[in-house]
């Protein structure tokens, strides 16, 4: 937009300005050509009168031979005669373009004639008389206009009146014509005087805006630089916080081995003078005091279980990801026979649907169903034919597309009040009264899933048993999970 | 003169080591039991071993140990000519899977983690005696 304004601005200067060096140039010529007229003027002025010099001449050669008879007149009046015609010639070609003159010329001749011929009429007459002609016959021959028309010099003057006419005119048109000239080229200066000013300024604005562009950019720049050195010492402080991250989790580290190393220690103290009384002391203790020591054993076990599952969860946080395919009914079945070794006198029924296939990391998975069906095999503790169902389906609503995996009892279930509380570390729905635990399993679980970006939810009923529903998100093997 | 082979007992905690002693003595271990506090205590009592002394039948190492610990006392056990075929049974509280790997990586012969409950622990010390003192063929000490 700017520059176009600014090269229609150029363009009416130049324009402009040309159209000033044409009126110049013209006003030039017409000036010039004022200056050709009045010459030609002046010469056509100059033949006329040699003309009028030429009939007073030829006149004055026809009298001195009326009076002398002098042959030497004669010849004066024919050379006077010849270069009267010469003359009369030369006017007729100087103007040729004014028909005006060009019949004025020709009268002027015709009364030349008229002259010449009275003229040679008097020779004539002195010839054949050969003596001076009588002053009455003088005065005839002489006369200006023997024929009493007008006279050469008349004529002659009519013609030098219309060139001085012509000049005149001529003269008057070039002074009109120089002040139209002078003004139209003052006005044009004046006019092209403004278009380069408005050029110029708008140069200066373009320059102005260039300039005003270059230090945006030099802002720019500087605040380019300034979000680099931010960008550094965010990229500094990312890289500050990771390192710290990475010692608080190294720390994490030191601190759960610590815990497995050195609370642990105390807790066998414990238990090993606890059992040491016992058995060295066994005369001397009573069934109360057997009670109180076997309580005293019982709190360290479960003192034992719970750094043990603390460590568990503080290891799943930590531990990295390492994720594949596998046959997780393999792995549930496994589980299944662990807890039957370890509780021998029970009789619980596993249904696992054979070929389940997941992804994901087997060592969390195992500990995540190791929790899932330790749990159920615990509520199922006082229900008579104990069934652990384990297996997967095709997921509805906002799981749909992936695998869901369950586990299912049939034990004591739980109130859908509390569902929300199942998932957080030390919350517990049972009491140690009724089902010994840590309260730490369901949340390890939980941080399983979540690590493997899957949700876990459960559905229950009080003594009418639990579900407890998985997805391992974006890792699904479904298809061939259920080939 | 035979003397009975001794076992080398690596623990810094005194309560451990009585309960690690009465333990062993319950299962009938009748080895005389030689303590060493920590690490450092342990590799001087085993340099100090001339060619005429007999080594340990058995150590019994825990990790954790001040001054010098566990696996460096390993370490040293299987880098000297001598010691090199030495059976070592790690005892200890961690079951960190690094404290495990690292200490077969350096050649142990078994790794227990001991259990809080002190039966357990009892039985384990029963088997360990009766495998490594008994069942088990150890290289000749002298």
């Amino acid at each position: 937009m700017r520059t176009g304004k600014y090269r229609f601005a150029m363009a009416a200067a130049m324009l402009i300005v040309a159209f000033n060096a044409w009126l110049a140039i013209r006003a030039l010529h017409a000036f010039f050509d004022v200056q050709n007229w009045r010459a030609h003027t002046f010469e056509v002025l100059v033949h006329t009168k040699t003309v009028e010099s030429d009939v007073s001449k030829a006149t004055a050669a026809v009298r001195a031979y009326v009076v002398s008879g002098d042959p030497l007149y004669r010849s004066r009046y024919n050379a006077a005669v010849e270069d009267m015609t010469g003359e009369l010639d030369t006017i007729k070609t100087l103007t040729l373009d004014n028909p005006g003159q060009q019949q004025r010329l020709a009268y002027t001749r015709q009364r030349i004639l008229v002259r010449m011929s009275s003229l040679q009429t008097g020779m004539a007459m002195r010839d054949a008389t050969h003596e001076m002609l009588g002053p009455v016959s003088l005065m005839q021959v002489l006369a200006d206009s023997p024929d009493h028309g007008p006279t050469v010099a008349y004529c002659l003057q009519q013609m030098e009146n219309e060139e001085n006419r012509l000049l005149s005119e001529r003269t008057a048109q070039s002074m009109r014509a120089r002040s139209v000239v002078i003004w139209t080229f003052i006005a044009a200066s004046l006019l092209s005087i403004l278009l380069l000013g408005a050029t110029a300024e708008l140069a200066i604005r373009a320059m102005r805006d260039r300039e005003k562009l270059v230090e945006s950019e030099a802002e720019i720049r500087v605040l380019n630089h300034e979000l680099q050195v931010t960008n550094t010492s965010l990229e500094e402080r990312v890289d500050q916080r990771t390192r710290e991250l990475a010692n608080t989790n190294q720390e994490l580290e030191a601190f759960s081995y610590s815990v497995s190393h050195d609370l642990r220690a105390p807790l066998r103290t414990i238990d090993g003078f606890s059992l040491a009384l016992s058995e060295d002391y066994a005369d001397k203790l009573d069934d109360t005091g057997r009670d109180y020591i076997n309580r005293v054993r019982g709190g360290v076990q479960r003192m034992g279980l719970l750094i043990d599952a603390l460590l568990q969860l503080s290891r799943v946080t930590r531990a990295e990801i390492q994720s594949e395919r596998f046959d997780l009914s393999q792995v549930a079945t496994l589980v299944f026979g662990e807890l039957s070794a370890l509780d021998p006198g029970r009789h619980v029924e596993l249904v696992a649907q054979p070929g389940v296939l997941a992804i994901g990391d087997p060592r969390l998975l195992r500990i995540a169903l190791e929790n899932l069906m330790g749990n159920a095999w615990k509520f199922t503790s006082k229900t008579p034919n104990a069934r652990l169902q384990f297996g997967a389906e095709p997921g509805t609503g906002e799981h749909a597309g992936t695998t869901v995996y369950f586990v299912r009892d049939n034990g004591a279930g739980f109130d859908m009040q509390y569902v929300d509380r199942l998932f957080t570390a030390f919350q517990r729905l049972h009491g140690d009264r009724d089902f010994k635990g840590s309260g730490i399993g369901l949340a390890t679980v939980s941080r399983i899933i979540r690590r493997h970006h899957g949700s876990i939810w459960a559905e229950g009923q009080v003594e009418q048993g639990a579900t407890f529903y998985f997805t391992l998100g974006g890792l699904d093997a479904d298809g061939s999970a259920r080939a | 003169m035979p003397t009975t082979p001794v076992i080398l007992l690596v623990e810094d905690d005194p309560d451990h080591e009585a309960l690690a002693i009465r333990a062993l003595r319950k299962a009938n271990v009748a080895n005389e039991i030689q303590v060493a506090r920590d690490g450092a205590e342990a590799m001087d009592y085993l340099k100090s071993l001339g060619e005429s002394h007999a080594l340990p039948q058995l150590v019994l190492l825990d990790l954790k140990l001040p001054k010098v610990d566990g696996l460096e006392v390993l370490r040293f056990i299987r880098a000297q000519d001598r010691t090199s075929i030495l059976p070592v049974v790690v005892l200890t509280s961690s079951d960190e899977e690094r404290d495990i790997v690292a200490s077969y990586r350096l050649g142990v012969n078994s790794y227990i983690r001991k259990p809080v409950n002190f039966t357990d622990f009892a039985e384990a010390t029963r088997q360990l005696g009766l495998y490594w003192l008994l069942l088990n063929q150890c290289p000749p000490t002298q």
